[in-house]
């Protein structure tokens, strides 16, 4: 499959500091890739480097097959932005907005439309200072769609919003995708990246600490589908004579990998066989939010990333 | 590069608002690029007018403001006559003649001059306003007082020439001793204007200009400075504040295509200030000037000249606040000293020349020329002032002012 993006070696100094420090990684067409990373992580010197808007130190980039740096005003034209913390005029109306940037690319726009799209056609007519900071990350999405864009990138686009807005949001990046537009998503709600991306790259101190699919992160460095057993402290001593379960047990919860069948039906023959009330039983798996805490904590201690 | 499949084929994906075939906008406008598109120009210039309109407080300050100026001045000073007299000095060379004496009368009657003697022992009178940093003089020949009324009263004889001295960048206090002269003059019936000769030829005045003749030319030079300097300081530290040049540079949208809408809108809005100012003055006051076709050339050249210099601050200072605070130092003092408010030519000598080094005392000159003094020339070495000022800053802000970082 074509990249839309492909990125070697970068590497992004300001002076003395590394923001970006060589990594590589492309993006292929018409999927969702996300980059996630704590604050200062070198997130969004990234994007902009592939937006066009900063210059790399080293590396080589390509951007639907353009240099973004000398070749910026063609990328800009197929490519659609919605910057990180978005701002725009104050006096002006999300209405005259779209209509503004339809002039500047030189393309007809039904700007009535794309506001209802990014649900903020009530707002139309509001000037830019009345908004909310939720209505205003929408009028800098539907701004990114104007020029019908075949890459979008959105730098953490639903920050600020409320739970449902953000829902609203998602929905429309699962439009966006399925009308075959690649998305770039920068973010820091883990939750997003899951739901969403087809492709996760977790970047810390400059570096892509790891990449993948939500789900084979979870499956690489989770701890896989388990049952936790909420245990009274009677139970709780019943439980530990059960073999290869001590290690489990953590205050009053035991969690038993499902993997593990021999041990889990032990544990359950055991607390059958002690004729005690029966805990609550519950089945949990990792999130990407632990993962992505359990790789950043393993860096911040200083420690290499499990392979 | 294209697109895996094209949305507007998806019958079950939701169509944007627009959908050009991507491949042939892309190239088309690639190609178009390097121009100044005027539909870009236009729309932003539309934008930022209509943004500026519903903002009342820059309203205030770039059209209303100034009128109340205008309203206020016209009222502390009106039916005064000069700013207030501008110093000349007068060597005499022809004796206690009576018609000399009444000539000095009649000079010091307009008002528009105060005169001081030098005598005619104290050598070359050039000399001695050079020595003593004044630039007005006039040296009565002798003989002078006879000739006019020889003249006067039906005889023959060549005129005797009067001899001025004056500072040929300094329109006003010459054109108004001019003008002083020229008044006195009239008194003495049949003595044509002929008798005066100068070294530089300044404008005449047939008139007695008021304090609100001259007030105009300074608040129109104050609207010039105001709103082009203010709004673009403001315009340039805030938008690189808030991240909003590099939201545009991710449009279409040219630096230069920027830069033209901003300079458009403040040429819109002082030729509106121009208006207003030239409007109430007449209908208000009752203010004699000239609305010549020479000013446009300034109205153009000014703002100009004070967009370039308010981009250059907003660009190079750090921080908003830092630029606010260039802003001021620059433009309060520039303000005060070019003679917005009070006219150069009334300072006290040893300030005038400190009013010579602002930008803004050659706009309000050459105002002065066109619209009080129909001085062309002395105009034109203004507006050739300004303009290499305005190249100069405005080569300068574009080398300086930048969408992207490196």
């Amino acid at each position: 499959m074509d990249a839309v993006i492909s990125v070697d070696g970068l590497v992004k100094e300001y002076g003395k500091l590394r923001a970006v420090d060589g990594i590589s990684f492309s993006v292929p067409t018409g999927k969702v890739y996300s980059f996630l990373g704590p604050n200062g992580a070198g997130k969004t010197t990234t994007v902009e480097i592939l937006e066009g808007l900063r210059r790399a130190t080293h590396g080589t980039l390509r951007v639907l097959g353009l240099d973004p740096w000398h070749d910026a005003g063609e990328v800009h034209r197929r490519v659609g932005v919605m910057p990180q913390g978005f701002r725009f005029f104050d006096k002006v109306t999300p209405l005259e907005a779209v209509q503004y940037y339809g002039r500047l690319f030189d393309v007809q726009v039904d700007a009535p439309a794309l506001l209802r799209r990014v649900l903020l056609e009530e707002k139309a007519n509001d000037t830019f200072d009345k908004l909310s900071g939720g209505q205003k990350q929408k009028l800098g999405i539907a701004l990114a769609l104007v020029n019908d864009p075949e890459l979008v990138f959105l730098d953490e686009p639903t920050t600020g919003l409320d739970p449902q807005a953000r829902r609203a949001v998602w929905e429309l990046l699962r439009e966006l995708r399925k009308e075959g537009r690649t998305i770039f998503l920068t973010t820091h709600y883990l939750e997003e990246a899951e739901n969403l991306a087809d492709q996760v790259a977790i970047i810390h101190h400059g570096k892509i600490v790891t990449e993948g699919s939500p789900a084979e992160l979870i499956a690489k460095y989770g701890r896989g589908p388990r049952i936790v057993l909420e245990a009274t402290p009677e139970l709780l001593k019943v439980l530990q004579r059960v073999p290869g379960l001590s290690s489990e047990v953590k205050g009053n919860q035991v969690e038993v990998p499902l993997h593990q069948k021999q041990v889990l039906i032990d544990a359950l023959q055991a607390i059958a066989a002690s004729g005690l009330v029966w805990p609550d039983i519950s089945t949990q798996r990792d999130t990407l939010e632990e993962v992505f805490i359990t790789l950043v904590g393993e860096m911040e201690e200083g420690g290499e990333v499990r392979a | 590069m294209t697109l895996p499949s094209d949305p507007s084929s998806d019958p079950s994906a939701p169509s944007l608002p627009s959908s050009p075939a991507h491949g042939s906008r892309a190239k088309g406008a690639a190609r178009r690029r390097s121009f100044l598109r005027p539909s870009h120009v236009w729309a932003d210039f539309v934008l930022y007018t209509r943004a500026y309109m519903r903002n009342p407080e820059a309203l205030f300050f770039s059209l209303l403001f100034p009128v109340i100026l205008v309203l206020l001045f016209g009222a502390i000073f009106s039916g005064s006559s000069a700013p207030s007299a501008v110093p000349l000095y007068i060597q005499n060379l022809d004796g206690q003649n009576a018609t000399t004496l009444a000539f000095y009368h009649y000079v010091e009657e307009t008002g528009l001059v105060t005169i001081h003697n030098v005598s005619a022992s104290a050598g070359p009178l050039g000399t001695y306003l050079s020595q003593h940093s004044e630039s007005n003089g006039i040296v009565i020949p002798a003989g002078f007082g006879e000739q006019v009324w020889n003249l006067t009263h039906g005889g023959r004889g060549v005129p005797v020439a009067l001899q001025f001295y004056d500072n040929p960048f300094d329109s006003t206090s010459a054109a108004i001793v001019s003008g002083a002269v020229q008044l006195a003059l009239q008194n003495f019936k049949g003595a044509p204007v002929a008798y005066l000769a100068k070294a530089v030829p300044v404008g005449s005045l047939s008139f007695t200009p008021k304090t609100i003749d001259f007030e105009i030319p300074g608040l129109i030079g104050f609207a010039i400075l105001m709103t082009p300097m203010f709004s673009m300081v403001n315009v340039t530290s805030e938008y690189k504040k808030e991240k909003l040049f590099k939201a545009l540079s991710l449009t279409p949208l040219t630096k230069g295509e920027w830069l033209l809408s901003k300079i458009l809108f403040n040429w819109l809005l002082t030729f509106l200030a121009a208006a207003i100012l030239f409007a109430t003055g007449i209908l208000a006051y009752g203010a004699h000037v000239i609305v010549g076709p020479l000013l446009i050339p300034f109205l153009l050249v000014g703002p100009l000249l004070f967009v370039s210099l308010g981009m250059l601050i907003g660009t190079v200072s750090k921080r908003a606040e830092t630029a606010g605070i260039i802003g001021n130092l620059v433009t309060f003092p520039m303000m005060f000293l070019s003679g917005s408010f009070i006219p150069v030519s009334v300072m006290p000598g040893w300030l005038q020349p400190y009013a010579k080094v602002w930008p803004l005392y050659y706009v309000i000159d050459g105002i002065e020329s066109v619209s009080v003094f129909s001085d062309v020339a002395h105009a034109l070495i203004d507006l050739g002032i300004v303009s290499v000022m305005a190249a100069v800053a405005f080569v300068a802000a574009v080398l300086v002012f930048r969408w992207r970082e490196e």
